[in-house]
């Protein structure tokens, strides 16, 4: 797995693909954190939501980061699929982690918030960072060339889902009675945003929901990708 | 009839029966082997395809596709475009699943080389490449960096070039495609179109490679357009055409496959003795420039002429072996 790690981070430095959600992710928290004081967990609300976007946009290039030929090379090098896949889901998340590591701890260093956050506050904000990289990352694995034969649908798709998560609250409440039970099948980005808006007002057990939600969530996402990948090995809908 | 009589009776019908069942074993022994000489198609097979299929949508590529390969086997795969040997050989590595049928292979470890048609220009050089292959397929560091430089040079390839695979040439790039693919000595070696973009002495390199990993074991599977005599000599050539696996009856004939073995000698003679060889070797074909000559010798003819070339005090520049197909 390690070999593979080293092996896709070459491929993305290299491929320069970073640029984009990396650089304009940056730009945004700077540009946010250009004024202050700001609050500490509402400016951790928005930066992770930010993240969210920017992780999903990572999985989706990090996914496909090889040209289908050299795919098909590695994952015989790797004897599985499910373990190349598995290396990229894993690769993305790390990328898309540090990014938001960054984006915790960047403005708490340079004072750009109203005080300088508890240590309770920082690693908890680190952890809702984290979690929704990997909730970013395991949706986008989905919306690649290797399941849809064009990638602009893929996209557009992914575009969609990621705004049905970040609507989830008033998709919810504008549902018939007894209907809000779909808003369960959405990403629970909601949860995280709101535990980070309302932070202070919460008990420990709705702090660390939100977290468990994402993981759950972002895992069996993850499985169920890897499992249909495995299934359909690389036979690309496009050809 | 005393009982000494009897016992040596006895004794004869037990040898008629010892002799009988032991030549029913030696039959039945015989027909065993011949079975297994004409199906090799057993649990000795590294690789089975029953009855394989691929559809894409409504569009049948590939039918009813049985084969086996044992180890040291080679196969040649012929077809048009399009015709679904890349498909058939994906099929072979398991990179994609069949519509129909069973692909049984003799272990769920079985290692697998394939080099695809073409590989894509990576900004890595190809001996980075080739170490994050060699890693990722669990290789030790020690043997891994070994085998780069032997693949290097055996393809003749600068194995420390600081170049990177985006400015490779395509003949450059096949060699590290196919370099990849032999890294691990594969015991099932699968190859779309690897002489696609070779030069004729890399072609010739390329076959050296491919016989010897054959002569110790490794089952060869190449999708080919071009012909090539030596390695059809060695191989069971298949056709596909409109989905179906048909047999292709070569000329595996040594004699005639001899004959299509030419040499090119380039080399300095005088004019007298260039005309009395001329006449000792009419099958030869000669070019001259005053004393420059260059010469393509039919290969049975190849011992008689060089020594009654250097007999006649001929120096020899070059002598290169030509196939009709590289």
């Amino acid at each position: 797995m390690i070999a593979l790690l080293q092996y896709l981070h070459r491929c993305f430095m290299r491929s320069y693909r970073y640029g984009a959600p990396s650089f304009i992710y940056i730009a945004i928290l700077m540009l946010i954190y250009s004024s202050g004081p700001n609050p500490v967990m509402g400016s951790y609300a928005f930066s992770s939501s930010i993240l969210f976007v920017a992780a999903a946009a990572i999985g989706c290039l990090v996914m496909d980061v090889e040209a289908a030929n050299q795919e098909m090379a590695t994952m015989l090098h790797a004897r599985s699929l499910v373990r190349l896949s598995g290396a990229k889901l894993l690769y993305a998340w790390i990328f898309a982690s540090s990014l938001g590591l960054f984006a915790v701890i960047y403005p708490a260093v340079l004072g750009r918030l109203e005080r300088f956050p508890s240590w309770e506050e920082l690693g908890m904000a680190s952890l809702y960072h984290i979690s929704l990289a990997g909730l970013g990352v395991s949706l986008a694995g989905w919306f690649t060339v290797k399941l849809f034969e064009s990638r602009f649908y893929a996209v557009l798709i992914l575009c969609t889902w990621l705004a049905l998560a970040f609507g989830a609250g008033g998709i919810g409440n504008a549902l018939p009675e007894g209907w809000s039970w779909m808003t369960y099948i959405l990403p629970p980005l909601q949860l995280t945003l709101h535990a980070l808006t309302f932070y202070d007002e919460l008990g420990t057990g709705a702090k660390w929901l939100p977290v468990g939600a994402t993981v759950v969530y972002a895992a069996v996402s993850a499985t169920l990708l890897l499992w249909t990948l495995r299934r359909r090995r690389l036979d690309y809908p496009g050809e | 009839m005393g009982i000494e009589a009897f016992c040596m009776q006895i004794l004869n019908m037990n040898k008629n029966c010892i002799k009988m069942v032991m030549k029913e074993m030696i039959v039945l022994n015989e027909r065993i082997k011949k079975k297994h000489a004409v199906d090799p198609g057993t649990a000795a097979s590294l690789i089975r395809l029953e009855q394989v299929g691929k559809s894409y949508g409504s569009r049948k590529v590939l039918s009813e596709i049985s084969l086996s390969l044992d180890r040291g086997e080679s196969l040649i795969l012929r077809g048009g475009n399009g015709s679904g040997k890349s498909t058939l050989l994906k099929l072979v590595a398991g990179i994609i699943p069949a519509s129909s049928g069973h692909i049984h292979r003799s272990s769920m470890q079985l290692q697998m080389g394939y080099a695809p048609d073409r590989l894509p220009k990576l900004r890595m050089t190809s001996e980075e490449y080739l170490i994050h292959m060699g890693q990722i397929a669990g290789m030790p560091k020690t043997a891994l960096t070994t085998r780069i430089e032997e693949l290097h040079e055996l393809l003749e390839l600068p194995a420390h070039s600081p170049s990177l695979l985006i400015h490779y040439s395509k003949g450059m790039l096949q060699k590290v495609n196919l370099m990849q693919a032999c890294l691990l000595r594969p015991a099932l070696l699968l190859l779309d179109e690897p002489f696609s973009g070779l030069d004729t002495d890399s072609s010739e390199k390329l076959l050296t490679l491919l016989h010897g990993l054959r002569a110790e074991g490794t089952a060869v599977v190449t999708a080919l357009h071009d012909p090539l005599p030596s390695w059809e000599s060695v191989s069971t050539t298949y056709r596909i055409r409109e989905g179906q696996l048909i047999l292709e009856e070569t000329n595996t004939d040594e004699a005639s496959n001899f004959g299509s073995v030419r040499y090119e000698l380039d080399g300095l003679l005088a004019e007298g003795a260039r005309e009395r060889l001329a006449a000792a070797f009419p099958h030869v074909d000669w070019t001259a420039a005053g004393n420059a000559v260059r010469c393509e010798i039919p290969s049975e003819d190849c011992h008689a002429f060089m020594h009654d070339f250097w007999r006649v005090e001929g120096i020899v520049l070059s002598l290169k072996r030509k196939e009709g197909g590289v």
